[in-house]
């Protein structure tokens, strides 16, 4: 018999992390090793309120568990990030394409988060401190509005083994003793090099920023990668909602080069 | 020899089938035409088969995407698939046809909608009009009505081979007669995908966003519109555990919400929107299906509240295009 289209796998969640008020991560066990890529993402479903795309947080380890996190600002994120350990939820997925990792392999990667866009590109920061000869050099820009939304920050001091990473937050904060301003602020100290390769992923005037900053002049459009966000129901390509130009974001991305969408009067609106 | 069936014993030929399936046809009911379940009563209460109707208001894309459907049924966190029966569709008009065998395409191709793939193969779909049959399409029985109340059949398939079974259809030899129907210039011009692309920042999208109510009622009735969203409904017996389904309905892209998330409405001007719906039908479909996402029926015309007409757009965008052309 085939396999329904929209039909969740039920897994359960064996750790909680609240980040803030508004901003929980889990780590769910899975019912089968999920074979995905860097930048993919999953369904997360609470019978009774719906589904909802989100980015896989995790590297692709070949593992049983998988890495999510999730901020409550609409009715189903607001059920899950109620979900304790131990309670079940549904998953659907791997969906979409990834980051372009064999194009990555051996380049400088600088990687642009901003609040909750750290979320799919901590699966290539995992990915690298688990194979880090893969990329020439990896920088993380990391920028949020206070300390308590920048998301894994437990990790950072063992990601600033292995990589070069730089924080900022919007409003000076006690206890705060790193950058204090907008994201744009970090972009000076990616050292970009002929040949580096950028993926960013946050909200839309942070990718204009970035497209400002970086396109045409420092890297080449198709070195430029953005992940898109967009109400994405079905995941398959079907439901229309994700539509931007002649894309789906979820079939066709979320992961796009900026030599793709630089004439797509949608991408960034 | 081909095979003929007269008008006179269609009705009789439906409630033999419909016996061993389900049935729906097209019946008139309170002027309308709409495909209704054929059995004994139906036709006994008054309504009448129509075989020459003038559209139905929602096109038989409901038989593949109904305007409801429960995806699956849930019970704590136990999940049940729903099944589907078999069913015969008969009396769809040359256009309607197109439509399903398209939709059918749609859903099939890339990743597949299984829900929908699943109807679509039950499905048995017959046809009747006053043309010969598509070529290149999808369908088990064609009628074609080569005379008043005269229907030859062209069967496509082993369901359609099984209809012809029936007793109600004879075997006669004639020439087999070709009337091909005549495409709508408009659609079939070879820079429409092209023009529309183009069109973005052409006055004529304000021009129908001051018209337009932005009500969503030409994807209801169109039958290439497959939009959809996807919710929960609950139910409230059961104080155990949460019951309820899955379900998917319509949806239109001429909705202000429809590409709304919770934090960002990325397709908030309705002049974005109705450029969206001409963009989908006829620069996305002929890319991604490789035919323009309109069968001509002519719903999205009769049923515009504002009197928008499909043609007196593209009409305006080839002209307009033609002249900067020429310049």
């Amino acid at each position: 018999m085939k396999k329904h289209t929209f039909l969740p796998e039920t897994v359960r969640i064996v750790e909680k992390k609240v980040f803030n008020a508004e901003t929980v991560g889990f780590k769910i066990a899975l019912s089968k090793p999920l074979i995905f890529h860097p930048g993919q993402f999953v369904l997360l479903s609470v019978l009774g309120f719906g589904e909802v795309p989100v980015g896989i947080a995790s590297g692709p380890k070949g593992e049983k568990f998988l890495d999510v996190a999730i901020r409550a600002v609409g009715t189903v994120t607001e059920q899950l990030c109620r979900l304790s350990k131990g309670d079940e939820l549904g998953i659907t997925g791997p969906l979409g394409h990834g980051f372009p990792m064999t194009k990555l392999k051996g380049r400088d990667v600088v990687l642009i988060a901003g609040g909750l866009g750290i979320v799919p590109l901590r699966s290539l920061i995992e990915f690298h401190l688990a194979k880090p000869k893969f990329f020439s050099s990896l920088t993380v820009l990391i920028g949020a509005k206070n300390k308590e939304s920048l998301l894994y920050q437990d990790e950072y001091k063992q990601w600033a083994k292995k990589l070069d990473l730089h924080q900022t937050i919007d409003k000076k904060e006690k206890g705060w003793q790193g950058t204090v301003g907008p994201l744009p602020k970090l972009y000076p100290l990616a050292k970009i090099k002929r040949g580096s390769v950028i993926i960013s992923c946050g909200s839309n005037p942070m990718f204009k920023s970035v497209v400002n900053y970086f396109a045409g002049k420092r890297v080449a459009d198709g070195d430029l990668y953005f992940l898109l966000e967009r109400k994405m129901k079905c995941g398959v390509g079907k439901c229309q909602h994700c539509t931007c130009g002649g894309f789906y974001v979820c079939t066709d991305g979320p992961v796009f080069s900026y030599e793709k969408i630089k004439y797509n009067t949608e991408a960034f609106k | 020899m081909a095979k003929i069936i007269l008008e006179q014993d269609i009705q009789d030929l439906l409630l033999d089938l419909s016996q061993n399936q389900a049935v729906y046809a097209p019946v008139e009911q309170h002027r309308q035409t709409a495909f209704s379940q054929v059995n004994f009563k139906l036709f006994s209460s008054g309504d009448v088969l129509s075989l020459a109707y003038p559209v139905t208001i929602i096109p038989p894309k409901e038989f593949l995407l109904p305007p409801q459907e429960e995806l699956f049924k849930f019970s704590g966190q136990k999940i049940m698939e729903a099944s589907v029966e078999p069913a015969i569709l008969f009396g769809l008009s040359f256009e309607d046809l197109e439509g399903v065998a398209k939709l059918k395409k749609i859903f099939k191709e890339r990743i597949e909608d299984v829900p929908a793939t699943k109807r679509a193969e039950k499905l048995v779909l017959v046809a009747v009009d006053n043309f010969s049959p598509p070529a290149g399409l999808d369908f088990d029985l064609y009628l074609m009505r080569f005379k008043p109340k005269h229907y030859l059949a062209f069967p496509k398939s082993k369901a359609g081979q099984k209809i012809l079974k029936s007793k109600y259809f004879r075997e006669v030899s004639m020439k087999v007669p070709k009337v091909t129907k005549k495409i709508d210039p408009i659609l079939a011009h070879p820079k429409l995908a092209q023009i529309v692309k183009q069109s973005k920042n052409h006055p004529i999208w304000n021009e129908l966003a001051e018209k337009c109510l932005g009500c969503g009622i030409c994807s209801y009735v169109c039958p290439l519109c497959y939009c959809f969203d996807i919710t929960d409904n609950v139910l409230l017996n059961n104080k155990e555990k949460t019951e309820g389904s899955r379900c998917r309905q319509w949806d239109s892209c001429m909705l202000k919400g429809f590409a709304a998330t919770a934090s960002h409405n990325f397709r908030p001007e309705l002049k974005d929107r109705i450029y969206h719906w001409y963009f989908h039908k006829f620069v996305r479909m002929p890319k991604e299906n490789g035919f323009v996402g309109c069968v001509d029926c002519n719903r999205c015309v009769v049923y515009c509240p504002a009197k928008i007409n499909f043609r007196t757009v593209l009409g305006r965008l080839i002209a307009d295009s033609e002249k900067r052309g020429a310049k």
